[in-house]
């Protein structure tokens, strides 16, 4: 049966092109959503991890890191550097214009500090600033000018002055809390009194002695310093993706809709192909169970191509979504949006399986009717002399709908008495039955009796005849 | 695969109180209305009767194609209208062989696959003495490579019948196997037919309608309105003629109606 199904693919490719382009549009959708889904996720990722610098371990707190705090945390074993990530936020103004600034106090070890420095340097001693490149420009500031930080209503005098010491380069893509300022610790507890707010460190990064020995000290910095809860980047950064890619997911579902619809649509049109080749192969299939193919035979030769179809399709799809996927990378480096998008498109079995398993499954399913319909084809049709011989496109559609009325038709459990009459149509001796049968009249049954009295040939054998068993 | 040798002591074939009604009420034919009839093994038949008169209906119900509304129909120990559809055509695959009236060959599939198709069904080996036997004797050995497309008519029939006979089966149904056939390439398919009983053993049994087709057989079942109306032994075309004329003229009346 492989063989038949093989020979058919062949011998269809041309009909099945159709529908397979419909699946390939549907898994391409399935896989490019993925794809994309998965793209946000990493470049979210990277951009959360680059957040933490090259620390180890991620530590929050509901109480925030006070310097007693941060002290017991340096001192537990393991540790070699503890830098609480203290935010503030103010106003950055120069000569009319202003910004907004969501600033970071400087790390204390400086492999603890996020933001990377475009030109100039970090804020050393009080009354320097960082700020990144697009806020600077911004506020049309160059390293070295003296700019005015403030709280929000600069008449409540909290307004301060303070060198730009360098710029830094802009926070990436979908990372919402990246400062865009650091501050040096003394500028921003000044700052934070004079507008009346606490300098509060949400979190606390640290460098291991051993980075190897993360989950050890993890445990042991939870043991030994109250409320405080740590985990590895790796953990801190995942957590924040899964937060991040809820809102993300409504994009994931919106595009995964349109490939509901596509792979609906290539049902439809799978469903009528096959409905047709079906219709189509009438006589083959009737020759088939006449020659000892039985239904499920029938029906598993129908799926098979289907699934055979459906598998090629859904991965041209795949390579399709691939591609479209692929080419969004290419181009979001040339939209400048600052995105740490990766340059190349990773495929997870996920992402690989998916496509091709909806797509491949889509098909099959959507090819179990005409599977049904092939199963009824009757044994007794292969004996019916109906030419199948190749005919011009024009009358192909034709010859496909009335092929499907005669398969159709002969799947009622009785047949009309027409139909024994255009059976033999072809007999000589036509005359007498079929008058009889198509003008409704009973055809008259003689009494078999009365050929008792009929010459029975009994002659002398042919010279042939005597080899005879 | 077992060979179910022919034994001429018991019938291949046998149909008891056959009868096939189409339609209901007043409307009814009965396209067989009794058949008791026995077909020997190792033995070429034929079955033959004017349009109408049941031939076609008896062969299918012989052949397990379709079901009787009596009566019982045996291939050897095995009774035929008490099979589902899975054990008829599991039958069909083992025990029966078909040749058409118009071939029937896959025509995407080279003549080899063609004949040994019911064996890939089956999935069961080719038994390559006996493909040899049938190729040689039907002639196909040069064809075996070629599809339907480039086989003429009477190829294409050899084929067919090479096929009907790959699997063994205890006896072939031939529906009109000349039918499409031009006189000559008909008289080699009818001689390759009869060979396939003398010489390999099989059973034929033919439906036809020509009578020089039909004294090719060793015996003809002549058939008329649903009932057996004689049987020829050793027939000739002269006492096959002799025999449907018999039938014709017992006939015209009702022709003659219109």
């Amino acid at each position: 049966m492989r063989g038949f199904v093989l020979a058919q693919l062949r011998r269809g490719g041309g009909r099945l092109v159709a529908a397979g382009i419909a699946i390939a549009l549907g898994s391409a959708f399935v896989a490019a959503a993925l794809l994309g889904s998965d793209i946000v996720k990493q470049t979210a990722y990277n951009s959360v991890s680059a957040s933490f610098a090259e620390a180890d371990l991620v530590l929050t707190s509901g109480t925030g890191f006070s310097p007693e705090t941060v002290e017991s945390i340096g001192a537990v074993t393991g540790v070699e550097a503890v830098s609480p990530v203290q935010r503030l936020s103010f106003v950055v103004a120069n000569e009319g214009r202003s910004d907004y600034a969501w600033a970071s106090v400087t790390a204390s070890d400086e492999r603890l500090e996020p933001a990377t420095v475009e030109s100039g340097r970090l804020p050393g001693s009080d009354g320097e600033l960082a700020l990144t490149a697009s806020s600077a420009k911004r506020l049309g500031l160059a390293v070295g000018d003296v700019l005015t930080v403030s709280g929000f209503d600069e008449s409540e005098g909290t307004a301060r002055t303070a060198t730009l010491v360098g710029t830094l380069v802009d926070p990436t893509g979908f990372n919402y809390d990246a400062p865009t300022a650091v501050v040096t610790e003394a500028l921003a507890t000044d700052l934070a009194s004079a507008i009346g707010v606490d300098l509060y460190a949400e979190r606390a990064l640290v460098v291991l002695e051993d980075a190897r020995a993360a989950s050890r000290v993890s445990n042991a910095i939870e043991a030994e310093v109250q409320g405080v809860n740590a985990s590895t980047v790796h953990e801190a950064a995942h957590e924040a993706v899964v937060h991040f890619a809820g809102e993300t997911d409504i994009l994931t579902a919106f595009v995964l809709t349109f490939a509901g619809i596509a792979l609906v649509v290539a049902a439809i049109v799978i469903a009528n192909t096959f409905q047709v080749l079906v219709a189509q192969r009438a006589q083959m299939l009737a020759l088939l169970r006449c020659v000892g193919a039985t239904r499920s035979q029938v029906r598993r030769s129908v799926l098979l191509e289907a699934g055979a179809v459906g598998l090629v399709a859904s991965a041209a799809g795949l390579g399709l979504g691939t591609l479209l996927a692929q080419t969004a990378l290419w181009v979001v480096p040339s939209l400048d949006l600052a995105v740490p998008a990766p340059s190349v498109v990773t495929l997870s079995a996920a992402t690989v399986a998916w496509p091709l398993a909806t797509g491949t499954a889509v098909t099959v399913l959507a090819a179990l009717a005409p599977a049904r319909l092939a199963t009824r084809v009757a044994p007794l049709a292969a004996l019916r002399p109906l030419e199948l011989t190749p005919v011009r496109k024009s009358s192909r559609v034709r010859l496909v709908l009335a092929l499907l009325g005669v398969v159709l038709r002969q799947h009622r459990p009785k047949r009309h008495p027409a139909t024994v009459g255009q059976l033999e149509a072809v007999d000589p001796f036509d005359r007498v039955a079929d008058r009889g049968v198509h003008h409704g009249g009973t055809i008259h049954v003689l009494d078999g009796r009365d050929y008792a009295g009929l010459p029975t040939c009994d002659q002398t054998r042919l010279p042939n005849d005597s080899d005879a068993r | 695969m077992t060979q179910h040798a022919p034994d001429t002591g018991s019938p291949a074939v046998r149909a008891r109180g056959l009868t096939k009604v189409y339609g209901e009420g007043a409307a009814a034919v009965h396209a067989l209305a009794g058949v008791d009839v026995d077909f020997a093994a190792g033995a070429f038949t034929a079955i033959m009767g004017p349009s109408g008169s049941g031939k076609s209906t008896l062969m299918h119900l012989l052949a397990g194609l379709d079901s009787a509304t009596s009566g019982t129909v045996h291939l050897g120990e095995t009774e035929l209208t008490k099979l589902d559809d899975d054990a008829l055509t599991l039958l069909r695959r083992e025990r029966v062989g078909f040749v058409f009236q118009s071939f029937n060959l896959l025509p995407m599939f080279t003549a080899e696959q063609n004949i040994t198709l019911p064996l890939e069904l089956a999935g069961t080996k080719v038994d390559t003495g006996w493909f040899d036997t049938l190729v040689d004797t039907l002639a196909l050995r040069e064809r075996l490579t070629h599809r339907p497309g480039e086989l003429s008519g009477g190829q294409q029939q050899r084929v067919a019948i090479a096929r009907a006979l790959i699997a063994r089966p205890e006896v072939v149904f031939a529906d009109e196997p000349t039918g499409n056939l031009d006189s000559r390439s008909g008289a080699e398919v009818l001689s390759f037919l009869r060979r396939s009983v003398r010489e390999l053993g099989r059973t034929v049994i033919m439906v036809t309608h020509d009578p020089t087709a039909a004294a090719y057989a060793d015996r003809v079942v002549l058939i008329a309105d649903g009932r057996i109306a004689g049987t020829i032994d050793d027939p000739t075309p002269e006492s096959v003629l002799a025999g449907l004329d018999a039938l014709r003229s017992l006939e015209t009346p009702v022709g003659t109606v219109a």
